[in-house]
């Protein structure tokens, strides 16, 4: 067989694949060659302006309270000795498994009474609730890239005069800065993208303002363009964190062995009580609500809605998570393997097939329904099939969010097989797919199941893709929270909660074992 | 006081064990010593002690005439480098040579730093970073840093240990030179006998968190203190004498001549001479330095001290602290 034939499949797949996972978002796109209408030019004369100053307000705000309070957690768990440090470190973890829109209402509700109505509706508390369940991102880097440092930098930086606090600042943090920028870059996509957690406290941004316009005019172009400024949002956000990376590089040659950890009671006492204040604010205190709620909506027969019991929307989140994750790894694994092999074109357009976790969950959204409204539309297409509104719509919108998750993490992975390895399996006579098979994946399987569980937990919380696509005759548990959470139906939203928040837990420690077995889940 | 460095009673328990048991040293100006000794045996904490890293539990340490036991390590004036992770891989060469020049203004600062570069080899190379240069030219930066704010001491950890064989001596040069025209006191870290053989001005063997011997490196290879230090720093055959004592013969110390009841077992070219291993008619393993080819294995031969060598005979010591490998 002549070259070209035995590498066709290949070519065949990436370009498939990169092609259906770049769609939604080109759709989207799109709708800018086609410009301005009524509603898009009413909305720049009236709520726009103040949509991207509440955005700017929050993404600026939720970075610096992220930053700060992750890349401080970070220090504590890696650079300084207490009781329970391990625990402390792992548990530090969980508000992962907790969704903002969550969180959110559960404080919303308890800090009713002593605020007020009108003053428990602020930007900033929904900012600090977005920070208590997105910090775990610059939490994660800064952990690795701490991990990481070696004390010996230290120890010169005092050789030459920096007290231990300047050497913490000139030296340990800066080298730091690229993986925290990194945290953080996920952090400012995560809040750009929000839509529950900013609906439920009234802050009006650019991602809440495309599903109004949405659901509210059905003006699917306007809904669109607004989109687009999401993806513009978010480009500008790439490009600052690749600047921020500049020429210097950061990582060092061989494992540093870690900090000294200094163990002074008094100094420290304090701070691991902070740690565990935080933890209770974010996890402890907002579980044992919902459970209270859950009890409550148990006694009142409200665990149910009219569309079936708890079960059956357990069953079908699950259903749809389950199935996106599966496809994000098979075509992940295969994606990632093929891509290495073809050089220059092959990782553009693995590139390009992970554009989705890019551009915002609304966009891909919007994107995915027009994409798969106009397949239905044609005249090939059976007309009894419809996609909009059925399983696979949403697996695959859900797919094309996530696949760089599982993209990245894979190729993270196999990237530290070393060389060597594969060259002596390959002397051995082993061709590129049992060397995958035998030696890359296995070697790599913390990698893997680390990027599966992270897709796991993403499309079992995502909200704006679900919300738009969800299959007729479902309501998957994310949705059953918007819808009664916005009626202010806190007793009925728990059930649903604590269900994302239990599955969302075991997720997150299947993820912390990985991550104990070497697994780099922040790459 | 001329010393630059005195080192006095120094001790420090780690876990129950006292890694560093007693030490006592002292560094001239312009002086290289070099510590040597088995991983483990307390050479890095003693380090760690004299830069401040780290608290003695007992003891003193004074630099330049001033006691600074209780002096933080930023307000020591200590140089340090290490094998790595030495460079500040965010900042380039320059800002990493100028870290510790605070408190000059820029220009002097800059032109401080041209001179240490100057100093150490590497010119012309302020705007880089880190990654970009090579591990020799890293541990010249290195060097550079901890030479700029003039400290009264040098503390090198194992400063040639990550270096390729054929840039290690060239490294090993020019760190001596810029050490010697900056005259400052070093305190030259290894676990590399030869290494610490060939720079150090003296030779210091430390064995578990003690100093067993401190002298010239001649005295310390032809003469050491016990058995362990012997094997220590390098190869020799213990020879049982007359009187029952035992002495060290070092390879070169011994000649062989065709004939008798000794076999060559094994050989290996040195690239002067031929270093042979030759069982004695006792069984025991002696190693003769022989130049010429004249013996393969197998072949009969005789081994005797030549004439011109007074062996040195070791101290009577019941058991040595550990084997080295010899």
């Amino acid at each position: 067989m002549p070259a070209v034939v035995r590498r066709l499949p290949g070519w065949l797949l990436l370009v498939v694949v990169s092609g259906l996972a770049a769609a939604p978002v080109l759709v989207a796109v799109w709708s800018l060659a086609d410009p301005s209408t009524e509603v898009w030019r009413e909305l720049w004369a009236t709520r726009l302006p103040g949509m991207i100053s509440e955005t700017v307000t929050l993404v600026v705000t939720v970075l610096a309270g992220t930053v700060a309070l992750g890349t401080w957690l970070a220090w504590l768990v890696t650079a300084r000795d207490f009781p329970g440090r391990r625990l402390l470190g792992w548990l530090l973890v969980t508000p992962l498994a907790v969704p903002g829109y969550v969180l959110g209402f559960v404080w919303l509700d308890t800090l009713q009474e002593p605020l007020g109505a009108r003053a428990v509706r602020s930007i900033w508390l929904c900012a600090l609730v977005l920070v208590l369940t997105l910090y775990p991102y610059v939490y994660l880097f800064a952990r690795a890239a701490f991990r990481e440092q070696s004390q010996r930098p230290v120890d010169v930086a005092r050789s030459l005069g920096c007290t231990p606090w300047q050497a913490w600042w000139r030296v340990v943090l800066p080298m730091a800065r690229p993986s925290i920028a990194a945290g953080a870059a996920l952090v400012a996509m995560e809040v750009l993208t929000d839509v529950g957690t900013v609906r439920l406290f009234n802050v009006s941004t650019v991602a809440d303002g495309v599903l109004r316009v949405w659901f509210g005019t059905g003006d699917r172009d306007a809904a669109s363009e607004l989109a687009v400024l999401l993806i513009v949002a978010a480009a500008g956000l790439i490009m600052i964190e690749r600047g921020l990376r500049g020429r210097a590089r950061y990582t060092q040659s061989s494992a540093g062995g870690g900090l000294a950890r200094g163990s002074r009671r008094a100094a420290v006492l304090p701070m691991a009580v902070a740690g565990w204040v935080v933890l209770a604010v974010a996890v402890i205190l907002p579980v044992a609500q919902l459970i209270r709620w859950a009890m409550q909506a148990g006694r009142l027969g409200q665990t149910a809605t009219v569309a079936g019991d708890a079960w059956f929307h357990l069953g079908s989140s699950l259903k749809v998570a389950g199935a996106a994750t599966a496809v994000c790894l098979v075509t992940g694994v295969l994606m990632v393997s093929v891509a290495r092999r073809r050089g220059r074109p092959g990782s553009l357009l693995a590139r390009i097939a992970t554009l989705g976790y890019a551009v915002p969950g609304p966009v891909v959204a919007i994107g995915a329904v027009i994409a798969l409204a106009a397949v239905d539309r044609q005249r090939w297409w059976p007309s009894s099939v419809l996609l909009v509104g059925s399983f696979a719509g949403l697996v695959y919108a859900i797919v094309v969010r996530f696949l760089a998750v599982a993209g990245n993490g894979i190729a993270a992975s196999l990237d530290k097989v070393p060389a060597n390895t594969v060259a002596s399996a390959r002397t051995l006579g082993a061709g590129p797919w049992r060397v995958a098979r035998r030696i890359e994946l296995p070697m790599a399987s913390a990698g893997v199941i680390a990027a599966a569980t992270l897709v796991a937990i993403d499309s079992l919380k995502e909200l704006p893709v679900t919300l738009l696509l969800r299959p007729f005759g479902t309501e998957p548990l994310p949705v059953w929270v918007w819808q009664a959470t916005s009626e202010s139906l806190w007793v009925q939203a728990a059930v649903p909660s604590l269900l994302i928040v239990g599955v969302g837990m075991v997720l997150v420690v299947v993820l912390l074992w990985t991550m104990e077995r070497g697994a780099e889940v922040v790459s | 006081m001329s010393a630059a460095l005195i080192v006095a009673g120094l001790v420090r328990s780690l876990g129950g064990r006292r890694v560093v048991d007693d030490v006592a040293l002292e560094v001239s100006p312009g002086e290289l010593v070099a510590l040597v000794g088995p991983s483990g045996c307390g050479k890095s904490t003693l380090l760690r002690l004299v830069a401040g890293l780290d608290r003695p539990d007992g003891g003193r340490v004074v630099l330049d005439g001033v006691d600074v036991t209780d002096v933080a390590a930023e307000r020591r004036r200590i140089g340090l480098v290490f094998q790595e992770h030495a460079l500040f891989p965010h900042l380039t060469v320059l800002q990493n040579v100028a870290f510790g020049l605070r408190k000059l203004d820029r220009r002097q600062r800059a032109t401080r730093v041209d001179e240490l570069l100057e100093l150490v080899r590497l010119p012309g190379s302020n705007n880089r970073y880190p990654h970009e240069l090579s591990g020799g030219e890293q541990q010249r930066v290195a060097l550079a840093r901890a030479l700029a704010p003039e400290p009264a001491v040098v503390l090198l950890d194992e400063p040639f240990a990550s270096l390729d064989a054929s840039l290690r001596d060239e490294m090993r040069d020019d760190v001596m030179t810029a050490l010697r025209l900056r005259s400052a006191a070093a305190v030259l870290v290894t676990h590399d006998r030869d290494e610490a053989l060939a720079l150090g001005h003296r030779v210091a063997v430390m064995v578990n968190g003690r100093i067993a011997q401190i002298d010239r490196p001649d005295v310390v290879w032809e003469r050491p203190v016990d058995e362990f230090v012997a094997r220590f720093m390098g190869p020799g055959s213990l020879l049982e004498m007359p009187d029952g004592s035992m002495a060290l013969a070092r390879p070169h110390q011994l000649t062989i001549e065709g004939g008798g009841d000794a076999t060559v077992v094994a050989r290996r070219y040195l690239g002067a001479v031929w270093r042979l291993d030759v069982r004695r008619g006792d069984g025991s393993v002696v190693i003769v330095d022989h130049a010429g080819d004249g013996f393969a294995v197998g072949d009969a031969c005789n081994v005797a001290v030549s004439s011109a060598e007074v062996l040195h005979r070791l101290a009577a010591r019941n058991e040595p602290p550990e084997r080295a490998e010899p």
